[in-house]
């Protein structure tokens, strides 16, 4: 065992050690438990001392163990592992992994590429378009991997000291992580704070179309500032270019299968005001057909994101423990938000989860912190769940920030600067226009 | 335990040997392998990965599932890159002198 691994260990049994015995001011007995779980979850997550899925297990073993109470029973803490949110990532999960199966995103990708010419600057826009679309529906790291397959020929055909190499290799990436942000199962940071709303207000009418109704144009914003940025930093050596992007495509009755499944399922997605059908239900329509009809395998479904699943479970069950305890509450009331601002309060938020989630993982950080924020009182609740959602997917700064950028930056057709320089801007801007909607959206309430 | 073996043809010995590949739409890439002398079948793969000497493009093409950390993947690229270069020159230095005389099936059933 590495002796980092055992540093990280070893610090966060001992912080949660220390947080148990040691007294702390007038917090309830059961959050202060409960503050112990959240502080070994807090350092597993933050220094991946075990792999981010085993944590959960390890907050689960520890809600089970720690909170007992005759208030509730321990299976409140196991429900969020499977719950609607869960499914509906699940739905998504088997979704794209028939597209990805049956090449149809390469397809896609392939065929929309080829309708945008031949100036560098709307080559790079179509790759961005492209890979945003396809993030909003598979996961970003699926779409990065698959996009920059695409891609590759493209770049190596262009000379060495071309900045269009650059631009091509950052753009993917950035825009997976921004498209990402598009839908509640674009990715599991949209997903916690989508059960966030759905737990804080049962009577909430968010819904797949409504998340979207917002968070679309947010994403397609971002999306174009981060054209331009990446534009201004890296400019290609010609003003035309001539790609021979092939497209061969051979449908098949599962090719078929998967494309009308997908549509039908989106459709379901965005009309649930009409039906009235949950979206986690209406996600189960892929999986039953996929995996009934053969175009899917028990191979293809045992290698599903098994491992985001649970820790997307962790997070909720670690949120369902802090407020039944009242956690939550407690650390909101030990700050004074009430002589705070609200931009303040949700810049501060904003601002904090970009500087976690730039070193940590996004599901890990929005699990941490969604059970805080949305207790903060003078932030409305779903401001700050969304607030903190879609920060989690701005931070774009280091190769470690998102796995989409490690792929791109595993290309070596970049230097960390590189990255570093656009991704600064890019984080900093979308951080900006991010707190400045909320405040404005905030007041126009 | 390691062990390492050349595989060769069960009826000629040849170690001059040809990788058919069979890909077939819903099944696994199966691998048939043919003794280029005699042309007798020796032997059938199922293919779980495919890296090529493009290590990163073998790996981007096998990357189908969500990832949650950057770190990992970034370890996981840094560590393929490398790792299998490292590992196919120490193989075949330790080939000349290591090499086991049990056959390939042999070794596989003791070690399981």
């Amino acid at each position: 065992m590495k002796l980092r691994r055992i540093f990280s260990l070893s610090l966060g049994v001992v912080l949660a050690v220390l947080v148990y015995i040691i007294p702390i001011g007038n917090i309830p007995p059961l959050a202060k438990r409960c503050l112990s779980i959240f502080v070994i979850a807090a350092v597993f997550w933050v220094t991946e001392a075990v792999p981010l899925y085993v944590t959960s297990f390890i907050v689960l073993l520890l809600e089970a163990i720690l909170l007992r109470s005759p208030k509730f029973s321990y299976k409140i803490f196991v429900s969020p592992f499977f719950s609607p949110v869960i499914i509906l990532f699940l739905g998504g999960y088997i979704l794209s992994s028939g597209l990805h199966k049956y090449r149809i995103d390469r397809i896609l990708a392939r065929k929309i590429l080829g309708i945008f010419g031949t100036r560098p600057a709307l080559i790079t826009l179509g790759i961005m378009l492209v890979t945003g679309f396809l993030s909003m529906w598979m996961s970003n790291t699926a779409t990065t991997a698959m996009m920059i397959a695409v891609a590759l020929p493209i770049i190596y055909s262009l000379e060495k000291d071309d900045k269009f190499r650059k631009l091509i290799i950052l753009a993917i990436p950035f825009a997976a992580n921004l498209g990402g942000m598009a839908t509640p199962i674009g990715t599991p940071p949209n997903a916690i704070a989508f059960a966030a709303i759905k737990e804080l207000d049962k009577t909430s009418s968010m819904t797949f179309l409504n998340w979207m109704k917002f968070a679309f144009p947010i994403s397609i914003l971002l999306l174009i500032m981060a054209w331009v940025v990446l534009l201004i930093f890296f400019k290609p050596k010609e003003k035309n270019y001539k790609f021979n992007i092939e497209v061969r495509v051979k449908i098949r009755w599962q090719t078929k299968v998967v494309s009308i499944t997908t549509v039908i399922t989106i459709l379901l997605w965005l009309t649930s005001f009409f039906h009235h059908v949950p979206s986690g239900i209406v996600a189960l329509l892929p999986p039953i057909i996929f995996l009934s009809s053969g175009i899917l395998d028990v191979n293809d479904f045992r290698s599903i994101g098994w491992d985001v699943l649970m820790l997307l479970g962790g997070g909720l069950s670690l949120g369902v423990a802090m407020s039944k305890t009242g956690l939550s509450s407690w650390v909101i009331s030990q700050i004074n938000f009430q002589s705070l601002p609200t931009f303040f309060s949700m810049g501060m938020i904003s601002t904090i989860t970009v500087a976690m989630s730039s070193f940590m993982s996004n599901t890990a950080t929005t699990n941490l912190l969604m059970p805080i924020v949305t207790k903060i009182p003078t932030i409305i609740p779903i401001d700050a769940a969304i607030s903190t959602a879609l920060a989690a997917s701005v931070a774009m700064i280091l190769p470690i920030s998102t796995p989409p950028n490690a792929i791109a930056y595993g290309s070596n057709e970049i230097k960390v600067k590189d990255m570093i320089k656009a991704g600064a801007v890019i984080t900093v801007v979308s951080l900006i226009i991010l707190v400045l909607l909320g405040i404005i959206i905030n007041k126009a309430r | 335990m390691e062990k390492i073996k050349r595989e060769n043809c069960c009826l000629c010995g040849s170690t001059e040997l040809e990788n058919i590949f069979q890909v077939k739409t819903g099944e696994p890439v199966k691998v048939f392998v043919r003794c280029s002398k005699c042309g007798a079948f020796v032997a059938r793969y199922t293919l779980k990965c495919y890296t090529t000497n493009k290590t990163y493009e073998s790996y981007i093409e096998n990357l189908k599932g969500e990832s949650e950390s950057g770190h990992k993947t970034l370890n996981e690229i840094e560590f393929l890159s490398q790792d299998i270069q490292k590992e196919f020159k120490r193989l075949t230095g330790l080939i000349k002198t290591s090499e086991e005389k049990k056959k390939i099936e042999d070794i596989i059933i003791e070690d399981q």
